[in-house]
């Protein structure tokens, strides 16, 4: 678990984050929204220690977030940026190489196959990729170390259907070794595998909740997106139609008829 | 009138474009679409002559682009990219507005004005003293469109510009595109493909589908969530009209 405390990050004495207090959980898909400029991604580097917090704790309870922070991945909103060896095999190494992990070989193989890209790939330039591919190598060169935390920037942004087809299925399978926290304002195709939703804005914490006690209505009140299904059971219950928070269109629709069998009986 | 012929564009012996041949009015809200991978963003940059066809060429009112200076060539054509940082050059919102103006040679007190006026236009006034570097995604891509818009192109090319954004940010662009007469959209979210009124798909660097979309949506082959949700109620046999 990681734990934030009152935590306040500033910089040039404008707020970004405001006395924040939040909980992260290992074997949990943790989604963080919140409008442009609500202090998303400064949560994230905060995490990762990336930038230093005003005031505040972050702790790991029964760990040592020093440790916890090593063993954390963090995966830009532009992966490209990450880049900087000649080739896929040399950039999945630097992690384990790191780690001084003798097994190095092993790893990045693995890594790769995570990512579903075949052998082929490490011998490529990691610039000469497509924009999928690039995401796919740059969350094997954070798998290939082994993270206990995987921290995602906007990971379905800019990928087509397939490229989030196979996303979802890795985050699930690391689900099982993992904590992933993931920042992202497109999220409805990743709805069904997400566990805690937590909304900021303007710097501030709205709610942090498992995913089946989410205050839908106030994410849309703030202006962030909600699946189409549950802003569509929205309108209708307003026309005196009771449908609860259906998290896809096939949830929607099977209530729907339920309701329609109920009437024909 | 943009009119691509025979346009192929290669890297090393990889065909990222194949021989398009493509005319795009200037009047006419277009829509490109396709897989990851599908030359969709090769396709803008040649659209906006930042890079060279392999071979063929492409006209932009009879003129060849490669042939134009890059003032003529910008009055004529913009592009925004998905990431705006690549794009900013001065350290202040509202000298990044005032940078491209400069450049077209327009007097001093008409790019001031010129600048007011887009900065209001977009909401983005409160900015203007900031450094573009320092702004949240979302306003980094408003400050690159309002530089692009105030130079007054005759078409702007958007290469999935939204794809960083949040819903309030997504709507001002939407509405922005509402009230262009023409545009080039480069999306591959379906549920911005009804702000279109033609539909192209790339796949292989080739143009596999070239059509009208007020024709496409009303036969539901525009995947929107609302049309997937119509047609589950359908194939259960409900009535989707009871639930709109």
């Amino acid at each position: 678990m990681i734990s934030l405390t009152n935590v306040n990050v500033s910089i040039d004495r404008r707020y970004i984050l405001k006395n924040i207090s939040l909980d992260f959980f290992e074997r949990e898909i943790h989604l963080i929204i919140g409008p442009t400029g609500a202090g998303k991604t400064t949560l994230l580097y905060a995490i990762k220690g990336f930038i230093p917090i005003s005031s505040g704790n972050i702790t790991s309870p029964r760990s040592d977030i020093v440790f916890e922070r090593e063993r954390m991945g963090l995966l830009f909103q532009f992966p490209e940026d990450m880049f900087f060896k000649e080739t896929v095999y040399e950039e999945i190494a630097v992690g384990p190489s790191n780690f001084k992990f003798k097994n190095i070989n092993e790893l990045v193989l693995s890594a790769l196959k995570k990512v579903q890209l075949d052998e082929s790939y490490l011998e490529r330039s990691p610039f000469s990729l497509s924009y999928g591919e690039k995401r796919r190598v740059a969350l094997a060169s954070i798998l290939s170390f082994q993270p206990r935390w995987i921290l995602m920037d906007e990971p379905i942004a800019g990928l087509d259907w397939e490229g989030i087809k196979i996303l979802k299925d890795i985050l699930l399978e690391l689900k099982d070794e993992c904590g992933i926290i993931l920042v992202a304002h497109r999220y409805e195709s990743l709805i069904n595998i997400i566990n805690r939703i937590t909304l900021i804005n303007k710097g501030q914490l709205i709610f942090s909740n498992q995913i089946h006690s989410v205050p839908w209505e106030i994410i849309d009140e703030i202006g962030c997106e909600i699946p189409y299904s549950i802003k569509k059971a929205m309108n209708l219950r307003n026309k005196g139609l009771e449908l609860g928070y259906p998290l896809t269109i096939r949830e929607l629709v099977n209530k729907i008829i339920t309701i329609n069998k109920g009437r024909t009986k | 009138m943009i009119e691509l012929n025979s346009v192929s564009y290669k890297i090393g012996n990889k065909e990222i474009l194949k021989s398009i041949n493509l005319n795009l009015k200037k009047d006419e809200k277009i829509i490109i679409t396709g897989p990851n991978g599908a030359g969709k963003s090769t396709l803008a940059l040649l659209l906006s002559g930042i890079i060279k066809p392999t071979d063929g060429n492409i006209l932009i009112d009879g003129m060849d682009i490669q042939k134009m200076n890059p003032i003529s060539l910008r009055k004529k054509i913009g592009i925004i990219f998905q990431e705006p940082e690549t794009q900013f050059i001065t350290m202040s919102v509202e000298r990044e507005v005032m940078f491209g103006l400069q450049n077209l040679s327009i007097p001093v007190n008409e790019i001031i004005s010129i600048t007011n006026r887009t900065l209001a236009e977009f909401g983005i006034e409160h900015l203007r003293k900031r450094n573009p570097f320092d702004l949240s995604g979302g306003e980094k891509q408003l400050v690159i469109l309002a530089s692009i818009y105030a130079m007054g192109p005759d078409i702007i090319i958007f290469d999935e510009t939204t794809t960083f954004l949040d819903k309030k940010l997504k709507k001002k662009i939407y509405s922005f595109w509402q009230k262009l007469k023409g545009f080039i959209v480069i999306t591959e979210d379906f549920e911005e493909f009804p702000f279109g009124e033609r539909l192209i798909v790339l796949e292989n660097g080739e143009i596999q589908f070239n059509e009208k979309i007020d024709k496409l949506m009303e036969n539901g082959y525009i995947r929107t969530s609302e049309n997937i949700f119509k047609e589950e109620l359908r194939n259960a046999n409900i009535n989707p009209e009871f639930y709109q």
